[in-house]
This record gives C-alpha cells, sequence and structure tokens, in this order.
C-alpha cells in the first residue's frame, strides 16, 4: 500500500479529518473513486455536495456501483436553480454559500444520524461563493463539532488550490493534508 | 438564582443563553423590525408556558385580531383554542381605538386584561405591542407613566412578561428606546446581510440579574416555531 493510500486507510480507522487535494482535470473521476473506496467499509455516511445537484450525483454514485443506501446527502447547489422537493435521504440548503445554513444542517445531522464518516465536497466550492476568512471560520466550527461527535471526515479541494490561504489556515484544524493524485492513479 | 426562580422561555436555544430562563416576574422586551419574528417568540412563550410548563398565560395583542394569533399557533401546529378552553390561556385584545376585551372566538365578551389573568391564574404574559400601547396615550409622559404602571402592575399580579417593540435600527447601530431602559431584560433581533444574504440574528443586550452570553446568534422561524443555534456562530456577520 502507498503512503497516500495508507493515510486513506488511517482516515477510516483513527477519527482523522484529512483534506484531500485532487488534480482539477481529473477532480470527477477520481471522488467518485474515492468515495467508493470509503463506501466499502463503511455503513452510515453523510456526503456534503456543493457541485452536484442530488439527483445526478446519485447518477453518478449508482454507475460506479457504490451503494447509495449508505449515504445521507446534504445538496448545497440543487436549490440555486430549483425549489427542491423534500424526499428521503437527501436535505437541501439554499446555497453552497449559506454557510451559517450549511453548518447548521451538518451539526444537526451530526447529531442525530451518527456518522461514521463525512465527505465534504468540497472547500474550492465554498471559495467560490466566500471570502476566504469567511470559508475558514467555517470550516474551523465544522471541523471543531466533527471532532467532538468522533466522526471522521474527508474535505476534498482541488490541487490548484493548495497554495491558498485556506488550505495554509485548515493546515492547522485538519489533521493531514494529503495529494491524492498517486492514490488515484494507482486504482 | 435556583432554577425555581427562573421561567423557561420555550424557545429552543434562548434559555441557554440567559442561564436557564426568565428570572421570575421579570419584564423583558424583544424589538426588532417589522417581519422578523417578535409576535412569534411571544406567542412561543405563551404557548410552550402553557403546553409545557403548566404556566397558564394571557396574550394581549394591541395589532391584531385573536383569530389571526390563533391563525399564527396553528401555522407552527399549536392548537391554541383547546388551550383557550382548558383555561390555559387567554388571548385578550385592546385595540387603539377601542377598550380592553377578551375574545374567545365565539362571542367577544368584555373581560378585562385583569379578569383574564385572575380567571386563568395567569403565569406569564405577552404584550405584543409596547410601540402600538404607546398610541393609547395623548403624550411621552403620559405613555412612559402608563408604561411603568403597566410593568408595576404585571409584576404585583406576579407574571413574568415579555413585550414586543419595534426597533427600525438593524446590527449593532442600535438607538435604545425609552422602554428599552424601563424593561428588566431585552433581547434584539435583527437581520443580518451578506452579499446576496439575509440571515436571522438574535442577541441578548440585558438581563437583571443574569449572566448572560452577549454574543450574537442565528435563529431560525421553522415549522415549529423559533429556534435559537447558541453554539452556532452567523457566519454572515464574518468580515471579508
Amino acid at each position: 500500500m502507498d503512503s497516500t493510500n495508507e493515510d486513506l486507510e488511517g482516515s477510516k480507522d483513527e477519527g482523522q479529518i484529512i483534506v484531500l487535494l485532487i488534480p482539477d482535470e481529473e477532480y470527477s473521476r477520481r471522488i467518485l473513486k474515492i468515495t467508493k473506496e470509503i463506501a466499502n467499509v463503511c455503513d452510515n455516511l453523510c456526503y456534503v455536495s456543493l457541485n452536484l445537484p442530488y439527483a445526478p450525483l446519485i447518477n453518478n454514485f449508482k454507475k460506479e456501483g457504490i451503494d447509495i443506501s449508505k449515504f445521507y446527502v446534504i445538496d448545497g447547489i440543487t436549490q440555486t436553480a430549483e425549489i427542491a422537493k423534500n424526499r428521503d435521504g437527501v436535505e437541501y440548503v439554499s446555497s453552497p454559500g449559506a454557510l451559517t445554513e450549511l453548518s447548521l444542517a451538518i451539526s444537526h445531522l451530526l447529531e442525530t444520524r451518527k456518522f461514521e464518516y463525512i465527505i465534504f465536497d468540497s472547500l474550492s466550492t465554498l471559495l467560490v461563493y466566500e471570502a476566504s476568512p469567511t470559508v475558514t471560520k467555517f470550516v474551523h466550527s465544522l471541523m471543531a463539532k466533527i471532532r467532538v461527535v468522533g466522526c471522521k471526515a474527508i474535505f476534498t479541494c482541488l490541487k490548484q488550490d493548495s497554495s491558498s490561504v485556506l488550505l495554509k489556515d485548515v493546515n492547522m484544524f485538519s489533521d493531514r493534508i494529503l495529494d491524492a493524485e498517486y492514490w488515484g492513479r494507482k486504482n | 438564582m435556583t432554577e425555581d426562580e427562573r421561567v423557561k422561555t420555550g424557545i429552543p436555544g434562548v434559555d441557554e443563553m440567559i442561564g436557564g430562563g426568565l428570572p421570575r416576574k421579570n419584564v423583558t422586551m424583544i424589538s426588532g423590525p417589522p417581519g422578523m419574528g417578535k409576535s412569534n417568540f411571544a406567542l412561543q412563550f405563551i404557548y410552550q408556558g402553557a403546553k409545557v410548563h403548566n404556566e397558564p398565560g394571557v396574550y394581549l395583542t394591541v395589532e391584531d385580531t385573536p383569530g389571526n394569533i390563533r391563525k399564527y399557533g396553528a401555522g407552527f401546529g399549536w392548537d391554541l383554542p383547546k388551550l383557550e378552553e382548558e383555561g390555559k390561556i387567554a388571548i385578550v385584545t385592546q385595540t387603539i381605538y377601542g377598550g380592553l376585551k377578551k375574545d374567545r372566538s365565539k362571542s367577544d365578551s368584555n373581560e378585562t386584561l385583569n379578569d383574564a389573568i385572575e380567571r386563568i391564574n395567569a403565569k406569564r404574559i405577552v404584550l405584543d405591542s409596547v410601540t402600538l400601547f404607546k398610541y393609547l396615550f395623548p403624550n411621552d409622559v403620559s405613555r412612559r407613566i402608563n408604561l411603568l404602571n403597566f410593568i408595576d402592575q404585571v409584576k404585583e399580579w406576579g407574571c413574568t412578561t415579555l413585550m414586543t417593540a419595534e426597533q427600525h435600527e438593524s446590527g449593532s447601530n442600535v438607538s435604545y428606546l425609552d422602554e428599552h431602559f424601563l424593561a428588566d431584560g431585552l433581547f434584539q433581533i435583527f437581520w443580518s446581510r451578506h452579499r446576496d444574504r439575509h440571515e436571522r440574528c438574535f442577541r441578548v443586550v440585558k438581563l437583571r440579574g443574569t449572566d448572560i452570553m452577549p454574543d450574537i446568534r442565528p435563529f431560525k422561524i421553522g415549522s415549529q416555531g423559533v429556534i435559537v443555534y447558541p453554539t452556532q456562530i452567523p457566519l454572515s456577520l464574518t468580515e471579508d
């Protein structure tokens, strides 16, 4: 097992919070691979999607052979395009930039659903909607809540944002910042 | 202050910010701009008091009809008429064009606030709102005297009181109104705007005899009423 893969294994076992840097041009494919890897060893997961609306996200999961029954989705994007109808397994947040609403939704679900793992997709999208200090405050607060409930988490980020101020700050709050490039190629 | 000396507001999150509840027999004001949810806070205080804490309450409205108050409650799933029938809630209306009367839904009676308090042995009172209440009196001196008399009276009745007040300023640039200084406690609610979004925010400005949490916190008006989030930072207030 390569070192990055060992780190991912570690994140599954040790309650770690990891920021995963994913190459820009391969982001969609790799996030699916990583999600599948985690879903293979966890039964109760939360996927925070700020990039894909619920329906195409779930379609992608199905195509990849991911067991969607293991997931509860927080969808921060659908409501920017349409008024979403309530359905099981998903909670809608009005916008990726609605950080207080997003934080409250995640906090509530952390308390009530006892997730083993959260996949947060992605920090880079937050930076599209909000200035770095606001995103930093949000991530700091969210990571603290995740630690309090003993959950594990991966926050994905485009590799091109690895030199951003946000990543420098998040380095303090997270357990590790990992480059997923090698892991992605190998898998 | 012991737990018995605290009155649970029935608004999730608020009691955690004020040491467990409002000091018994205190008069607290909640102020904010129109449409913020002041009446929702006040009605929830009365409903939860009667429903959960076995404390009957009188809702005195100066600007709305009892029928509308019942509809607002029904919107949150609160069966106010049932509690009225059980003698746990009374809705008294005092319009600026008429005298005190109580609406029992079937027919208006001439029951006064005082009578309603005695009849249901009220422990809680809401005055919604002080802003219009003032217009019942011809000048500032008379308004202030009558408001002070009202506050003294509700304390004599042994009731814990929540009053609503219009406040057009928002955020931290608040100019305080006369009535803010008369009340024992002051809650402020306001909109926080950040770019294209607005968030509802709640703040405890003062509460005599209580070590308050003075930080600004977000609140929501959900399907079951008002919820304040004492552990959530309102991220709209973060400066870029």
